[in-house]
């Protein structure tokens, strides 16, 4: 990721600014995991949703080696591209649970395997194995997730996130309303992933978590401190 | 004969100018087998919807030595077809017939005759409803463009309607063709059993409805096929069991007569030139 | 994520076009009522001309739709997204542009130009429309099965029995009770309509869908089950979609991207989560502040 800016002009009542991230850099290698701290507001969650382009990138560049078509720049690639890439190769767990209404859990995180020529019948089974995995109660599985607590929700998030094996995941909070005990299988299972050679992104509000999964932390409240100072030295010279 | 003629009146009524629009008109629905050729139909001595628009052909097309046939219903003695074959005998003065075989040209409602024409003969069909879409599409200006683009998807869903509601197609007359592979055409009102005399048939077919002002034509040796789904072929009236009253034949299309002197259905022949010849041949 | 080696835009473009082609492409599609003149097309904000009084209910619309693709296309009534709709199903003749199917000619043949024999044929193979007004969509003197056995036969389907067959499968499959087939569509309730209008869409197996508006009007209850069924039969089939629709919460439950339209034009383009995410445009952002 290279200098990356992003500004929400709004034009409701009045013209607004709103600059949420000024000039952000880093590098993720191959199969490593990068954790995003820092207070809330900062603009962490904007970070990933400007990777996953549900934000439009105000400038700079976010570099990605993608197996569809090579190194892209996802700040600049076609809707296309980035439509493609989502269905084969970048997932997105969020906070919150953000389905079709009225599609069963299970066809909820098997819907995601339907791009990749599987047919519903395997799918299903690939995504019962993940939802065992997570511990998501059984009864639930032919339910509607619109219906369930915050952790089975975000469980069935993560199974929706991991089912397709993507190449580089964004998790945002992902075991933010999942007790202890959950947690640690979250973590197992990020820790697998990983070993597979997924590259990851990802905010945890707990220090814990992330110290056991994340290679390095990018720390928000530095990059700002940095780019200030670097803007206070421009100024002055 | 020649002293019959009605000298105040151009050869075969119609003025010379009247006949060169409709021997144009002709020519254009023969170079185009089903397509309805729009025609400046005349005023004539008889009422628009009584066989003008064959009439107006027939009048264009006969010279002194032809020799006319004309029927009605497959009947040369009711009262249409007496009227017609008087008007043309008073005004041309040429030869009429009720021998099928005698005839170059033919005048006919509702029927083809059972012998079959030769290539040296006409049929001139008195047509009232020239347009097969009509009955499902009541906009001329949506009907031409159905011709236009062969979208005659709206005339087959009516068939699988009739097929679907009654498990056959109830068509009884009329039956639409596809006339060499493009354009679809009403028959005019013949029944199913002459459909089939029209394809690749040696004489020449020119149908005309004079108040719709249409003319359009089967051309000698044309395809003509009836719209038929794969799985309910088309099929002619069957008269299996019966036969003529009067002349013996089951090979002929028959019509279903009461008869008070019995109490009884009795069949005859609807091509009544047909059953004379039939009826003479047996006595012999 | 940094490399060394980096390809080009251009360069990408090509790689991704090997693979990827547009079903549909549209290229600069403008649609004008009236005689227009030179001054017509100067201003953006309106869609009637001052000058002349010509309406444009399209201008220069460009939109690539690719296979097995959801474009949504959103604006308020009068955006011109229904004439758009019409115009690509050949209804509307178009004033300028041109439109390219992949799966004819090899995407070569600017459809606009086509005769209409030839643009029957396309629409009959290879499209499917499903009308906001089923009396639009459907015949409603022939029963419902009658009307999916239309299209059937448009696309040159000769025997009763497999039309027979392949409607009742239909019929099935949006939902219908089979012993109502033979009925008028008259007879059935607007979510009814609409089930008898996508199984008719979709009887040919059409690559390419049109959506107008299909759920509106419609109660609640009813709109979510016609929705429901439009993304099943989506992913079962693989069907590429345009759906219009002023209604945001259609779009974002059936797009995959989404192009907005204002007077005629194209005011904004991109991915559904990001157009109701952050809007760039300000009368989109005003449509996404409406939703919520």
């Amino acid at each position: 990721m290279e200098s990356l800016v992003k500004r929400f002009h709004l034009a409701l009542t009045r013209d607004i600014d709103v600059c949420a991230l000024d000039g952000v850099s880093f590098e993720v290698p191959q199969g490593c995991f990068l954790g995003i701290a820092g207070p809330s507001g900062v603009g962490k969650s904007t970070i990933l949703k400007c990777i996953y382009r549900t934000y439009l990138p105000t400038s700079g560049h976010v570099w990605y080696r993608s197996a569809l078509f090579g190194e892209i720049d996802l700040a600049n690639a076609s809707e296309r591209q980035i439509s493609l890439l989502r269905a084969q190769e970048i997932g997105y767990v969020s906070q919150f649970l953000k389905v079709i209404p009225r599609v069963t859990a299970i066809d909820v995180v098997a819907g995601r395997l339907i791009p990749f020529d599987y047919t519903w019948q395997q799918a299903r089974q690939r995504a019962q194995l993940l939802l065992e995995m997570l511990h998501v109660p059984k009864d639930l599985w032919d339910a509607y997730p619109a219906t369930f607590s915050g952790g089975e929700q975000q469980r069935i998030n993560l199974a929706r996130g991991f089912i397709t094996r993507p190449r580089l995941l964004l998790l945002d909070e992902p075991t933010a309303s999942l007790d202890d005990g959950m947690k640690q299988h979250v973590v197992e299972l990020i820790l697998k992933m990983k070993q597979e050679g997924v590259t990851m992104v990802g905010i945890f509000h707990d220090q814990d978590t992330m110290k056991r999964v994340a290679d390095s932390v990018l720390n928000m409240g530095d990059v700002i401190a940095r780019n200030d100072i670097a803007k206070r030295a421009e100024a002055m010279s | 004969m020649l002293s019959l003629i009605d000298e105040r009146y151009n050869f075969a009524f119609l003025d010379e100018g009247s006949k060169r629009e409709i021997r144009r008109k002709t020519l254009k629905a023969v170079a185009i087998p089903g397509y309805q050729v729009p025609f400046a139909s005349r005023e004539l001595p008889i009422a628009r919807g009584w066989g003008t628009g064959g009439l107006q052909l027939t009048l264009s097309l006969i010279g002194p030595k032809d020799v006319l046939k004309v029927i009605d219903q497959g009947s040369d003695d009711s009262v249409n077809a007496v009227s017609i074959r008087h008007l043309v005998e008073n005004t041309a003065g040429i030869a009429t017939t009720e021998e099928t075989g005698e005839a170059t040209i033919i005048q006919t409602r509702h029927r083809i005759p059972e012998q079959p024409l030769r290539e040296n003969q006409i049929l001139v069909f008195q047509v009232p409803l020239p347009e097969p879409l009509r009955v499902i599409e009541p906009r001329e200006e949506i009907t031409r463009r159905q011709h236009a683009e062969m979208d005659y998807s709206s005339m087959w869903l009516s068939l699988y309607e009739d097929i679907v509601h009654w498990g056959v197609v109830t068509v009884s007359h009329s039956y639409p063709c596809i006339a060499h592979g493009r354009y679809l055409f009403s028959p005019s009102p013949i029944p199913r059993w002459d459909i089939p005399k029209l394809n690749h048939a040696e004489c020449l077919y020119l149908f005309g409805a004079g108040r719709e002002k249409r003319i359009y034509a089967i051309p000698p040796y044309t395809d003509v096929l009836p719209l038929s789904f794969e799985d309910y072929p088309f099929e002619v009236e069957s008269f299996v069991g019966r036969a003529c009253c009067k002349c013996g034949s089951s090979d002929t299309f028959l019509n279903e007569i009461f008869d008070e002197a019995s109490g009884q259905k009795i069949y005859q022949c609807s091509d009544t030139a047909f059953c004379k010849k039939r009826q003479r041949e047996r006595e012999i | 994520m940094m490399e060394t080696k980096i390809l080009s835009q251009q360069e990408t473009d090509d790689a991704f076009d090997e693979h990827d082609i547009p079903l549909m492409k549209v290229k600069g599609l403008s649609k004008r009522y009236g005689e227009g003149c030179e001054k017509c097309t100067m201003d953006d904000s309106i869609s009637r001309c001052p000058e002349c009084g010509a309406l444009w209910a399209c201008r220069d619309i460009s939109i690539e739709l690719y296979p097995k693709e959801i474009l949504g296309i959103v604006g308020e009534s009068g955006s011109g997204k229904s004439t758009l709709m019409r115009c690509l199903y050949f209804e509307e003749q178009v004033t300028h542009g041109a439109m390219y199917l992949s799966i004819f000619r090899s995407g070569k043949a600017d459809l606009f130009k086509e005769s209409s024999q030839i643009q029957r044929y396309i629409r009959n193979h290879m499209m499917g429309m499903v009308f906001q007004n089923p009396w639009m969509g459907l015949r409603m003197h022939i029963s419902g099965g009658g009307n999916i056995a239309e299209k059937l036969i448009a696309a040159d389907m000769y025997h009763v029995g497999s039309i027979r067959c392949r409607a009742a499968e239909l019929w099935r499959r949006v939902e219908m009770p089979l012993e109502r087939m033979d009925e008028s569509p008259r007879n059935f309730s607007g979510g009814m309509q609409q089930r008898v209008q996508i199984a008719k869409a979709l009887a040919n197996h059409p690559p390419l869908l049109f959506l107008d508006e299909v759920t509106t009007g419609l109660d609640l209850s009813v709109q979510a089950k016609v929705l429901d069924l439009v993304r099943q039969l989506q992913q079962e089939l693989g069907v590429a979609m345009l759906i219009v629709s002023h209604d945001l919460a259609v779009i974002r439950m059936l797009a995959d991207r989404t192009v907005v339209m204002k007077h005629g034009r194209i005011i904004e383009e991109g991915l559904t989560d990001q157009i109701l995410e952050d809007p760039q445009h300000p009368y989109t952002q005003l449509l996404v502040r409406s939703l919520l």
